[in-house]
């Protein structure tokens, strides 16, 4: 009898829940191109803005009172506004700016919503009765108020349309992670940490929000369309970026107000507005079915 | 329902392409249906303040003098037949007809001016126009209260159909001044039967409880729809009104576009930049002058903007030309004073241009050459589209002329615009004045030291002086000098930054009849006629 | 029941109060006063105003006075800019505009978006769920304010159908306006609904009952569609007064004098009275759409019954 082994046992390599997550995404095909839409949408406004900044793409703040509204061509790509800038590059910029203010006013609702639901469904009681009350009363309150009267409060600039997007956005987070909180708080690994003299914070950020992750991100992702479409409508009311910065929803105002007499100004911002906010959304969806095995059956 | 909804729309859509002309139906009706730009505030004389109310106004009730359909420069009997002034006109004396009666049926008669005028003097009522009848002698006096006697003001009505106006100071141009709406009267028992004369907001003003003088009385009021007004039957010369209704729409710019393409009204309050080239039906343009000027603030007490050199500097480096051919185009008159002219009246000092090499070499001169060192300021304005167009002009000509690339442009919903308008807090900040009457006084009383509309933190005591020495001139030649003496010190000084006189740009339908270039837009709506 | 209902009375209670008192901390604290005209007014005119606003008053009795007028009086008090009006008048007059256009389009964005959703469940990952997602998403992405212009242009302007601007016709008037609002609603139900569907299609009794044969059109209307938009129910509660208390964007284009433009005006022209009014009418909506819809849910699953359960 042979005393060496007959095969080798191969090693398998190990897989953690994020991997399995990632590797389900891939197989969505839809979803995963969207990702790579949007990543090449973000370069794409990088790239056009350095670009612009070098002097190869014109400034898109600078007036050019002898050009307006021209057609595609004369080195306007797609043609220039009704103060002679060139369209293209404001679209890239302004993505710059409205994929930021959707970025960081969804990160900012994130971090409030959590933390916020996390300590209500934690700490439980009276004290998560009043906070989830605070919520309720600011739910049933039209989120455009608020957001006019906080900003005409603090100011118009980039920074407050953050903080007061963010602050409007962040309720049903709040929510969600109470309600996931509240199931997790009764599991055994939380009593535990608790047995092993884990202080409350450490409780809360290293075991119960880590956990709370899956639903967490879907939500993030479907915020991010949510705020810049606040942030269009904003623009709309005239309390958005302030000129000469631009964003989509800037962009698409003026679109829309011109559109009688110049429809491009509406349709290539509009367009690129509504693209990335199918991939975002799409996105969502895929990280749902990727991180939720469940309801991805078949 | 829905049945009859789809049946609707099939019929429409057979009716190739189904466009039923509702503007011409109601021209067919008489009924004048006229965007107005916005809500009213309010349909009593003395508590309105803006352009859109005063039209209003116009049609509902009549003062002592009228307008004239076809030139502002000149008068129209209105409730008065006639009227004379003594020779330094400080004294002016109207003489009421005796035919001029209110919807209700009620005669109108000069006590019922000196009513109004008592009502729009008294503090209580705080009206915001009542800076207007500050001609009358003590009329300032009572409505800040040191003066609690109203039979020291100086209006009087010896019998009902005489009333006897003594001026503060020699106005031979009085005329003129009453025709404002802050002059128009009230009838006396509708506004006692629902509170004293000075509640603000009685129900008198609404449909059926309202009772007025004009051509037209009120029908509805419908808030963000619309004010619907009549023919008022009783109206002393109601045979020469034609019109059956005349209805003011509160659309905003865009809508109120769309509106008119869609048949829906006879004439819109405005017209925005990029449509006025739209070439539909050139015949509907209308683009007139108006007596206005565009311009921005300066905040002289706030550093930079304490230097004159700045304030030239700045306003030097302007292509006015170029922002109202490019950015406005409505043919505005790019302006070189601060009054308007006037034709065959006053006419200001030719001071401003263009001059960007002035312009450096001023800002160098005051220690920034290049535009180094420049400190950030706000440009403020009121969120408006057409506002912030030009400020990103002229944001972006200071860049390029000046090398200043810190201006930041600040929109502000216009309460809070006016707000910080009024406490001085701003850098510099957008304005437009348009005038109240015709004459230059109405644009140079403004930077009169103690005017509440000043604003600027600029006065100086020869301007002041001239304003005063102007009013006692013999002549209007005379007093045009010293008004133009005046302007002089103004432009050197510079606390403001002129753009350009206004124009009315709109579009009117065809079947409008009547309808003049007025410098001031103040229409006399019995004259209009609808011809379909 | 009975004890659910009180209670949650009396969180409404809390919850109106709260609103109230929020709106007026923010505009105490907002900069600008609602006295402003195109004119400049006269320092001690404006403090006429106020003295008859009773501005003049310390806040917290001006706050228990609005409480009083609120609770005991349902009086909104009068409106600061919009002189002669009452704010009971001005909502009486505008929320009909409002509901009616907001109702209609509740209806369209129900009527198209369920099916939408359903069929988007059913035939999932095929032709017919990518055409009907992208439909909803459609609605979604595309801003109200491209929407209306574009719908105007085309189906008022260039066909005559509808009129561009204006509420003069009843009968005809809201059709246009209530379908540009609903477009957007329709798309978050269907995909909410497939959502809700797609969950509710993975159940084990599902797989059974098609083990056992059962057609699927029963299956779906009779067995999962219940379960289904459980979700879509929860959804509805905020979002219903939201369509129903007036789109400030689709009023404005439209011309319409509906609740929607009253809101944003108060709060632009810091217009307490007639902002806290508007606030609290849209409030109460929220409130009693979010408890009928915490009803239906009660309804709908019989899980959550003789619980007790935890529903704040």
């Amino acid at each position: 009898m042979n005393a060496e082994p007959q095969t080798q046992l191969e090693a398998v390599p190990g897989t953690s829940l994020g991997r399995d997550a990632w590797l389900r995404l891939k197989r969505n095909r839809l979803a995963f191109a969207c990702l790579w839409a949007l990543a090449a949408m973000v370069s794409v406004c990088l790239g056009g803005a350095l670009l612009s900044i070098a002097g190869v793409l014109p400034n898109p703040n600078e007036n050019h009172l002898d050009r307006i509204l021209a057609p595609p061509g004369h080195g306007y790509l797609l043609g220039s506004d009704a103060l002679g800038r060139d369209i293209f590059t404001r679209i890239l910029f302004g993505g710059l700016v409205s994929i930021a203010v959707g970025v960081v006013a969804t990160l900012v609702s994130t971090i409030i919503g959590v933390t916020y639901g996390a300590v209500a469904g934690y700490v439980g009681g009276k004290v998560d009765a009043v906070m989830m009350r605070f919520v309720d009363i600011l739910y049933a309150m039209p989120f455009v108020i608020l957001v006019i009267v906080l900003m005409s409060l603090f100011g118009m600039n980039l920074f407050w349309l953050f903080i007061a997007i963010g602050a409007v956005e962040w309720l049903t987070m709040a929510r969600i992670v109470r309600g996931q909180v509240l199931s997790l708080k009764k599991q055994e690994f939380i009593e535990a940490a608790r047995s092993l003299g884990l202080g409350h914070g450490s409780i809360i950020f290293r075991h119960l929000i880590p956990n709370c992750l899956g639903p967490v991100i879907v939500y993030t992702t479907l915020t991010v369309p949510s705020v810049m479409r606040l942030e269009a409508v904003l623009s709309f009311l005239g309390m958005g970026v302030q000129p000469p910065n631009s964003s989509w929803g800037t962009l698409i105002k003026e679109g829309a107000d011109r559109m009688t007499t110049s429809v491009g100004l509406l349709l290539f911002p509009a367009a690129v507005f509504a693209v990335t906010l199918f991939c975002l959304n799409f996105l969502g969806d895929g990280l749902r079915d990727a991180l939720d095995p469940r309801g991805a059956k078949d | 329902m829905m049945a009859r909804v789809f049946g609707w729309m099939m019929m429409a859509a057979l009716c190739g392409c189904g466009r039923t002309d509702y503007a011409h139906e109601m021209a067919k009706q008489g009924i004048l249906l006229l965007g107005n730009g916005s809500d009213p505030k309010a349909l009593d004389p003395q508590l309105v303040a803006a352009v859109g109310d005063a039209n209003i106004m116009r049609a509902l009730f009549e003062g002592l003098v009228a307008h004239d359909p076809v030139d502002d420069n000149r008068v129209e009997p209105g409730v008065a037949e006639r009227w004379e002034s003594n020779a330094d006109h400080t004294e002016w004396t109207f003489h009421l007809r005796d035919t001029a009666r209110w919807s209700n049926g009620d005669p109108v008669t000069a006590q019922d001016f000196v009513y109004s005028y008592q009502r729009m003097l008294e503090p209580n009522l705080a009206s915001p126009y009542a800076s207007m009848l500050y001609f009358l002698k003590g009329g300032q006096d009572y409505n800040e209260g040191k003066l609690t006697d109203f039979t020291q003001v100086g209006v009087k009505a010896p019998d009902d159909h005489t009333l006897v106006c003594t001026l503060e100071l020699p106005a031979a141009y009085f005329p003129h001044v009453v025709k404002h709406t802050s002059w128009l009267p009230v009838h006396r028992g509708t506004i006692e039967k629902f509170g004293t004369m000075t509640d603000r907001f009685t129900r008198w003003q609404r449909p059926g409880n309202h009772v007025s003088n004009g051509p037209f009385r009120l029908k509805s009021w419908r808030l963000y729809h619309s004010v619907v007004t009549e023919k008022n039957p009783l109206y002393w010369d109601a045979e020469k009104v034609t019109l059956r209704e005349v209805r003011f729409f509160p659309y905003d710019t865009y809508t109120e576009a769309r509106a008119f393409l869609g048949n829906r009204l006879h004439y819109t309050y405005t017209l925005p930049a990029e449509l006025i080239d739209r070439g539909e039906h050139p015949s509907w343009l209308r683009m007139e002058s108006y007596y206005g000027s565009y311009y921005y603030r300066y905040n002289t007490d706030r550093p930079p903007f304490n230097n004159p050199k700045v304030r030239h500097a700045l306003a030097l480096a302007i292509d006015r030309k170029a922002i109202v051919e490019s950015v406005t185009r409505a043919n505005q008159e790019p302006a070189y004073g601060f009054t308007p002219p006037a034709q065959g009246g006053y006419v200001p000092p030719r001071v401003l241009t263009f001059d960007p090499e002035r312009a450096r070499a001023l800002l160098a001169e005051a220690g920034y050459p290049g535009g180094e060192g420049f400190p950030g300021f706000a440009l403020l304005m009121n969120t408006s589209e057409a506002h912030r167009a030009i400020a990103e002009a002229m944001q972006d000509m200071w860049r390029r002329h000046l090398g200043i690339t810190t201006v930041r442009i600040e929109n502000r919903e216009w309460g809070t615009f006016q707000s910080n308008v009024i406490k001085q807090d701003y850098d510099v900040a957008r304005a437009g004045w348009i005038a109240d009457y015709l004459d230059p006084l109405t644009f140079l009383d403004l930077w009169r030291k103690d005017n509440s509309n000043n604003n600027t933190g600029w006065s100086n005591p020869n301007y002041d002086r001239l304003l005063a020495e102007a009013a006692v001139q013999p002549t209007t030649e005379a007093r045009f000098a010293k008004l133009r003496e005046a302007e002089s010190i103004l432009l050197a000084e510079l606390p403001v930054l002129p753009l350009y006189w206004y124009t009315r740009t709109y579009w009117l339908r065809p079947e409008v009849k009547n309808w003049n270039p007025l410098l001031l837009d103040h229409h006399n709506y019995k004259y209009l006629r609808l011809e379909p | 029941m009975f004890r659910f209902i009180l209670s949650r009375l009396a969180q409404s209670l809390v919850v109106l109060v709260g609103i109230l008192t929020l709106t007026f901390v923010l505009l105490k604290l907002a900069p600008g006063n609602p006295f402003a005209t195109e004119k400049n007014i006269p320092e001690h005119i404006v403090a006429n105003m106020r003295r008859y606003y009773g501005l003049d008053r310390p806040p917290v009795e001006q706050w228990a006075r609005m409480l009083g007028n609120y609770f005991l009086r349902f009086d909104g008090g009068e409106s600061f800019t919009k002189d002669g009006f009452t704010v009971n008048e001005i909502i009486a007059e505008s929320l009909p505009v409002s509901l009616l256009v907001g109702g209609a389009g509740l209806i369209l964005a129900l009527g198209l978006g369920v099916p939408l959703g359903v069929v988007a469940a059913a035939r999932r990952n095929q032709g017919a769920d990518y055409l009907a997602s992208s439909i909803a998403l459609a609605g979604i992405c595309l801003p109200t304010f491209v929407v209306a212009p574009l719908s105007i242009a085309f189906f008022a302007l260039k066909l005559g159908w509808f009129t561009p601007a204006g509420w003069e016709d009843l009968h005809v008037d809201w059709i246009l306006p209530s379908i540009v609002l609903g477009l957007f609603y329709m798309g978050y139900i269907a995909r909410i609904t497939r959502a809700g569907m797609l969950e509710a299609l993975s159940q084990d009794y599902v797989r059974t009952a098609m083990a056992k044969g059962l057609p699927e059109g029963r299956i779906l209307m009779v067995h999962t569609l219940r379960h289904g938009l459980l979700p879509l129910v929860s959804y509805l509660g905020p979002a219903v007064a939201g369509i129903l208390a007036g789109s400030f964007v689709v009023e404005t284009i439209f011309g319409l004098p509906g609740m929607g433009m009253h809101t944003v005006a108060a709060a632009r022209d810091r217009d307490l009275p007639l902002l806290t009014g508007a606030v609290m009418t849209y409030g109460g909506m929220v409130l009693i759409s979010n408890f009928l819809s915490d009803l239906a849910q009660y309804w709908m699953n019989p899980r959550m019954r003789g619980t007790g359960a935890d529903w704040s």
